[in-house]
Protein backbone atom coordinates (compact mmCIF):
# COMPACT_ATOMS: atom_id res chain seq x y z
CA UNK A 1 0.00 0.00 0.00
CA UNK A 2 1.46 3.30 -1.02
CA UNK A 3 0.39 6.86 -0.62
CA UNK A 4 -1.82 7.00 -3.65
CA UNK A 5 -3.61 3.88 -2.42
CA UNK A 6 -4.26 5.58 0.86
CA UNK A 7 -5.56 8.70 -0.86
CA UNK A 8 -7.76 6.67 -3.14
CA UNK A 9 -9.22 4.78 -0.18
CA UNK A 10 -9.81 7.98 1.74
CA UNK A 11 -11.44 9.50 -1.35
CA UNK A 12 -13.82 6.56 -1.65
CA UNK A 13 -14.81 6.81 2.01
CA UNK A 14 -15.40 10.55 1.65
CA UNK A 15 -17.45 10.00 -1.51
CA UNK A 16 -19.67 7.47 0.26
CA UNK A 17 -20.20 9.82 3.19
CA UNK A 18 -21.13 12.68 0.84
CA UNK A 19 -23.53 10.40 -1.07
CA UNK A 20 -25.31 9.39 2.12
CA UNK A 21 -25.44 12.99 3.24
CA UNK A 22 -26.93 14.16 -0.07
CA UNK A 23 -29.44 11.35 0.02
CA UNK A 24 -30.46 12.42 3.50
CA UNK A 25 -31.09 15.92 2.15
CA UNK A 26 -32.96 14.79 -0.95
CA UNK A 27 -34.96 11.81 0.26
CA UNK A 28 -34.82 11.85 4.04
CA UNK A 29 -38.12 13.56 4.66
CA UNK A 30 -40.11 11.92 1.92
CA UNK A 31 -42.01 9.69 4.27
CA UNK A 32 -44.71 8.71 1.90
CA UNK A 33 -45.94 5.23 2.69
CA UNK A 34 -46.53 3.28 5.84
CA UNK A 35 -46.17 -0.46 5.69
CA UNK A 36 -47.63 -2.61 8.41
CA UNK A 37 -46.41 -6.17 8.58
CA UNK A 38 -47.94 -8.83 10.78
CA UNK A 39 -46.10 -12.10 11.27
CA UNK A 40 -43.89 -11.25 8.31
CA UNK A 41 -46.60 -10.52 5.77
CA UNK A 42 -47.71 -7.12 4.57
CA UNK A 43 -51.21 -6.39 5.81
CA UNK A 44 -51.50 -2.65 5.17
CA UNK A 45 -49.68 -0.29 2.86
CA UNK A 46 -51.08 3.20 3.01
CA UNK A 47 -50.11 6.68 2.01
CA UNK A 48 -49.11 8.48 5.15
CA UNK A 49 -50.98 11.58 4.06
CA UNK A 50 -54.21 9.57 3.65
CA UNK A 51 -54.14 8.43 7.25
CA UNK A 52 -53.20 11.75 8.79
CA UNK A 53 -55.15 12.41 11.97
CA UNK A 54 -56.52 8.88 12.03
CA UNK A 55 -55.99 5.91 14.28
CA UNK A 56 -55.65 2.34 13.17
CA UNK A 57 -56.39 -0.59 15.43
CA UNK A 58 -54.52 -3.73 14.42
CA UNK A 59 -55.74 -6.94 16.01
CA UNK A 60 -53.23 -9.70 16.45
CA UNK A 61 -53.85 -13.44 16.21
CA UNK A 62 -53.73 -13.95 19.99
CA UNK A 63 -56.48 -11.42 20.60
CA UNK A 64 -54.18 -8.52 21.42
CA UNK A 65 -54.13 -5.16 19.67
CA UNK A 66 -51.96 -2.18 18.79
CA UNK A 67 -53.47 1.23 18.30
CA UNK A 68 -51.43 3.16 15.76
CA UNK A 69 -51.81 6.91 15.68
CA UNK A 70 -51.03 8.80 12.47
CA UNK A 71 -50.05 12.41 12.75
CA UNK A 72 -48.66 14.93 10.33
CA UNK A 73 -45.64 13.15 8.93
CA UNK A 74 -45.23 10.90 11.94
CA UNK A 75 -46.48 7.61 13.28
CA UNK A 76 -46.51 6.08 16.72
CA UNK A 77 -48.16 3.31 18.67
CA UNK A 78 -50.50 5.04 21.06
CA UNK A 79 -51.85 2.06 22.87
CA UNK A 80 -51.21 -1.67 23.06
CA UNK A 81 -52.09 -4.51 25.38
CA UNK A 82 -48.74 -6.24 25.28
CA UNK A 83 -47.07 -6.80 28.65
CA UNK A 84 -43.97 -4.67 28.09
CA UNK A 85 -45.29 -1.78 26.02
CA UNK A 86 -42.02 -1.54 24.09
CA UNK A 87 -43.79 -0.46 20.93
CA UNK A 88 -45.22 2.57 22.70
CA UNK A 89 -41.88 3.47 24.18
CA UNK A 90 -40.22 3.39 20.73
CA UNK A 91 -41.99 6.68 20.15
CA UNK A 92 -42.63 8.49 16.91
CA UNK A 93 -41.11 7.59 13.59
CA UNK A 94 -41.06 10.06 10.74
CA UNK A 95 -38.14 9.29 8.42
CA UNK A 96 -37.95 6.80 5.62
CA UNK A 97 -36.61 3.48 6.81
CA UNK A 98 -37.57 3.93 10.45
CA UNK A 99 -39.79 1.34 12.02
CA UNK A 100 -41.59 0.38 15.17
CA UNK A 101 -41.44 -3.24 16.19
CA UNK A 102 -43.82 -5.03 18.50
CA UNK A 103 -42.42 -8.46 19.26
CA UNK A 104 -45.30 -9.92 21.26
CA UNK A 105 -47.72 -9.24 18.41
CA UNK A 106 -45.17 -9.84 15.64
CA UNK A 107 -46.03 -6.45 14.22
CA UNK A 108 -43.81 -3.96 12.44
CA UNK A 109 -44.73 -0.48 11.27
CA UNK A 110 -42.28 0.95 8.74
CA UNK A 111 -42.10 4.20 6.86
CA UNK A 112 -41.02 3.69 3.27
CA UNK A 113 -40.25 6.34 0.67
CA UNK A 114 -41.99 6.63 -2.66
CA UNK A 115 -38.98 4.85 -4.12
CA UNK A 116 -40.66 1.55 -3.56
CA UNK A 117 -43.72 2.50 -5.56
CA UNK A 118 -41.76 1.65 -8.71
CA UNK A 119 -41.74 -1.90 -7.39
CA UNK A 120 -44.74 -2.83 -9.52
CA UNK A 121 -42.48 -3.86 -12.37
CA UNK A 122 -41.38 -7.01 -10.68
CA UNK A 123 -39.40 -8.59 -13.44
CA UNK A 124 -36.95 -5.77 -13.84
CA UNK A 125 -36.27 -5.70 -10.12
CA UNK A 126 -35.93 -9.45 -9.97
CA UNK A 127 -33.27 -9.40 -12.59
CA UNK A 128 -31.17 -6.93 -10.63
CA UNK A 129 -31.41 -9.16 -7.62
CA UNK A 130 -29.86 -12.09 -9.43
CA UNK B 1 4.84 -16.43 -24.02
CA UNK B 2 2.41 -13.74 -25.11
CA UNK B 3 -1.36 -13.81 -24.97
CA UNK B 4 -1.69 -14.64 -28.63
CA UNK B 5 0.52 -17.72 -28.72
CA UNK B 6 -0.59 -21.25 -27.99
CA UNK B 7 -1.97 -21.91 -24.58
CA UNK B 8 -0.62 -24.57 -22.34
CA UNK B 9 -2.96 -27.39 -21.35
CA UNK B 10 -2.66 -26.21 -17.79
CA UNK B 11 -3.76 -22.72 -18.75
CA UNK B 12 -6.78 -24.00 -20.65
CA UNK B 13 -7.73 -26.19 -17.70
CA UNK B 14 -7.46 -23.24 -15.32
CA UNK B 15 -9.59 -21.02 -17.55
CA UNK B 16 -12.28 -23.73 -17.66
CA UNK B 17 -12.07 -24.00 -13.90
CA UNK B 18 -12.42 -20.24 -13.57
CA UNK B 19 -15.55 -20.19 -15.72
CA UNK B 20 -17.20 -23.01 -13.81
CA UNK B 21 -16.22 -21.69 -10.38
CA UNK B 22 -17.47 -18.21 -11.18
CA UNK B 23 -20.75 -19.69 -12.49
CA UNK B 24 -21.24 -21.59 -9.25
CA UNK B 25 -20.49 -18.46 -7.22
CA UNK B 26 -22.94 -16.42 -9.32
CA UNK B 27 -25.59 -19.04 -8.74
CA UNK B 28 -24.97 -19.22 -4.99
CA UNK B 29 -25.17 -15.44 -4.75
CA UNK B 30 -28.51 -15.43 -6.55
CA UNK B 31 -29.84 -17.52 -3.65
CA UNK B 32 -28.92 -14.98 -0.96
CA UNK B 33 -32.19 -14.44 0.88
CA UNK B 34 -31.33 -11.37 2.94
CA UNK B 35 -32.09 -7.91 1.73
CA UNK B 36 -28.88 -5.91 2.08
CA UNK B 37 -30.20 -2.36 1.73
CA UNK B 38 -30.79 -2.18 -2.01
CA UNK B 39 -31.88 -4.58 -4.73
CA UNK B 40 -29.07 -6.64 -6.14
CA UNK B 41 -26.41 -6.26 -3.49
CA UNK B 42 -24.19 -9.30 -3.39
CA UNK B 43 -20.53 -10.12 -2.76
CA UNK B 44 -19.72 -10.47 -6.46
CA UNK B 45 -17.23 -13.22 -5.80
CA UNK B 46 -17.14 -14.25 -9.45
CA UNK B 47 -15.13 -11.12 -10.02
CA UNK B 48 -12.30 -12.76 -8.11
CA UNK B 49 -11.19 -14.70 -11.18
CA UNK B 50 -11.47 -11.70 -13.47
CA UNK B 51 -9.30 -9.74 -11.07
CA UNK B 52 -6.71 -12.54 -10.91
CA UNK B 53 -6.48 -12.63 -14.70
CA UNK B 54 -6.27 -8.84 -14.96
CA UNK B 55 -3.50 -8.77 -12.36
CA UNK B 56 -1.57 -11.14 -14.62
CA UNK B 57 -2.36 -8.82 -17.54
CA UNK B 58 -4.43 -11.48 -19.24
CA UNK B 59 -7.09 -9.10 -20.54
CA UNK B 60 -8.44 -11.32 -23.32
CA UNK B 61 -8.79 -14.25 -20.95
CA UNK B 62 -10.48 -12.07 -18.35
CA UNK B 63 -13.02 -10.81 -20.88
CA UNK B 64 -13.76 -14.30 -22.18
CA UNK B 65 -14.14 -15.86 -18.72
CA UNK B 66 -16.41 -13.06 -17.57
CA UNK B 67 -18.52 -13.06 -20.73
CA UNK B 68 -18.95 -16.83 -20.65
CA UNK B 69 -19.91 -16.68 -17.00
CA UNK B 70 -22.49 -13.96 -17.61
CA UNK B 71 -24.08 -15.54 -20.66
CA UNK B 72 -24.12 -19.08 -19.27
CA UNK B 73 -25.42 -18.24 -15.82
CA UNK B 74 -27.73 -15.64 -17.37
CA UNK B 75 -29.45 -18.30 -19.47
CA UNK B 76 -29.40 -20.86 -16.69
CA UNK B 77 -30.49 -18.83 -13.68
CA UNK B 78 -31.41 -15.38 -14.95
CA UNK B 79 -33.11 -13.68 -17.84
CA UNK B 80 -32.30 -11.26 -20.60
CA UNK B 81 -32.41 -8.32 -18.22
CA UNK B 82 -29.92 -9.87 -15.88
CA UNK B 83 -27.54 -10.44 -18.79
CA UNK B 84 -27.79 -6.79 -19.86
CA UNK B 85 -27.19 -5.61 -16.30
CA UNK B 86 -24.29 -7.96 -15.82
CA UNK B 87 -22.59 -7.04 -19.08
CA UNK B 88 -22.87 -3.32 -18.31
CA UNK B 89 -21.38 -3.85 -14.85
CA UNK B 90 -18.66 -6.18 -16.06
CA UNK B 91 -17.58 -3.96 -18.97
CA UNK B 92 -17.15 -0.87 -16.83
CA UNK B 93 -15.61 -2.64 -13.85
CA UNK B 94 -13.06 -4.49 -16.00
CA UNK B 95 -12.08 -1.30 -17.81
CA UNK B 96 -11.74 0.60 -14.54
CA UNK B 97 -9.78 -2.17 -12.82
CA UNK B 98 -7.39 -2.50 -15.74
CA UNK B 99 -6.84 1.25 -15.82
CA UNK B 100 -6.31 1.39 -12.07
CA UNK B 101 -3.80 -1.46 -12.00
CA UNK B 102 -1.72 -0.57 -15.06
CA UNK B 103 -2.51 3.11 -15.63
CA UNK B 104 -2.89 4.71 -12.22
CA UNK B 105 -0.80 1.90 -10.69
CA UNK B 106 -2.97 1.44 -7.66
CA UNK B 107 -2.64 -1.52 -5.35
CA UNK B 108 -4.78 -4.42 -6.70
CA UNK B 109 -7.04 -4.26 -3.64
CA UNK B 110 -7.76 -0.58 -4.33
CA UNK B 111 -8.24 -1.33 -8.02
CA UNK B 112 -10.75 -3.97 -6.98
CA UNK B 113 -12.56 -1.40 -4.83
CA UNK B 114 -12.78 0.91 -7.85
CA UNK B 115 -14.01 -1.99 -9.96
CA UNK B 116 -16.70 -2.95 -7.48
CA UNK B 117 -18.00 0.60 -7.31
CA UNK B 118 -17.86 0.96 -11.11
CA UNK B 119 -19.80 -2.28 -11.47
CA UNK B 120 -22.62 -1.06 -9.26
CA UNK B 121 -22.70 2.40 -10.81
CA UNK B 122 -22.97 0.91 -14.31
CA UNK B 123 -25.85 -1.30 -13.21
CA UNK B 124 -27.53 1.65 -11.56
CA UNK B 125 -27.15 3.63 -14.79
CA UNK B 126 -28.80 0.82 -16.77
CA UNK B 127 -31.59 0.62 -14.19
CA UNK B 128 -32.15 4.37 -14.49
CA UNK B 129 -32.34 4.07 -18.29
CA UNK B 130 -34.69 1.08 -18.28
CA UNK B 131 -36.98 2.20 -15.47
CA UNK B 132 -36.92 5.80 -16.67
CA UNK B 133 -37.24 7.12 -13.14
CA UNK B 134 -34.68 8.64 -10.85
CA UNK B 135 -36.19 6.81 -7.88
CA UNK B 136 -33.36 4.29 -8.08
CA UNK B 137 -30.90 7.08 -7.29
CA UNK B 138 -32.03 6.62 -3.71
CA UNK B 139 -29.89 3.49 -3.63
CA UNK B 140 -26.73 5.13 -4.95
CA UNK B 141 -24.94 5.58 -1.61
CA UNK B 142 -25.67 2.02 -0.53
CA UNK B 143 -24.57 0.69 -3.90
CA UNK B 144 -21.29 2.62 -3.82
CA UNK B 145 -20.60 1.43 -0.29
CA UNK B 146 -21.48 -2.18 -1.12
CA UNK B 147 -19.36 -2.10 -4.28
CA UNK B 148 -16.40 -0.84 -2.27
CA UNK B 149 -16.77 -3.46 0.43
CA UNK B 150 -17.10 -6.32 -2.03
CA UNK B 151 -14.09 -4.84 -3.84
CA UNK B 152 -11.96 -5.04 -0.70
CA UNK B 153 -13.14 -8.59 -0.16
CA UNK B 154 -12.36 -9.74 -3.70
CA UNK B 155 -9.07 -7.86 -3.81
CA UNK B 156 -7.77 -9.44 -0.62
CA UNK B 157 -8.88 -12.89 -1.78
CA UNK B 158 -7.20 -12.40 -5.15
CA UNK B 159 -3.96 -11.28 -3.50
CA UNK B 160 -4.13 -14.38 -1.35
CA UNK B 161 -4.73 -16.71 -4.29
CA UNK B 162 -2.25 -15.12 -6.67
CA UNK B 163 0.86 -17.04 -5.51
CA UNK B 164 -0.88 -20.36 -6.15
CA UNK B 165 -1.19 -19.51 -9.85
CA UNK B 166 2.49 -18.82 -10.30
CA UNK B 167 2.98 -21.98 -12.37
CA UNK B 168 0.18 -21.07 -14.77
CA UNK B 169 0.70 -17.41 -15.54
CA UNK B 170 4.32 -16.71 -14.78
CA UNK B 171 4.81 -13.48 -16.61
CA UNK B 172 3.98 -10.00 -15.41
Amino acid sequence: MRRRDFFFGAGVVLFVVICFFLRGLLYGDQAVYVEILQDGSLIRREKLSDLEGQELRIESADGGFNLIDFQEGAVWVKEADCENGDCIRQGMIRRTGESIICLPHKLTVTIVGNVDSADTDGEIYDSIVR
Amino acid sequence: MTGTSHKSTQEIAFLGLFVSLSMILSYLESLIPVYLGAPGIKPGLANLFVLLLLMKKRVREAVIVNLLRIILSGFLFGNLFSIVYSIAGAALSMTVMYGMIFGVRLHPVMASVAGGIAHNLAQLAVALLILDTNAMLYYLPVLVLAGGISGVFNGVLAEFLKPYLRGVWEHS
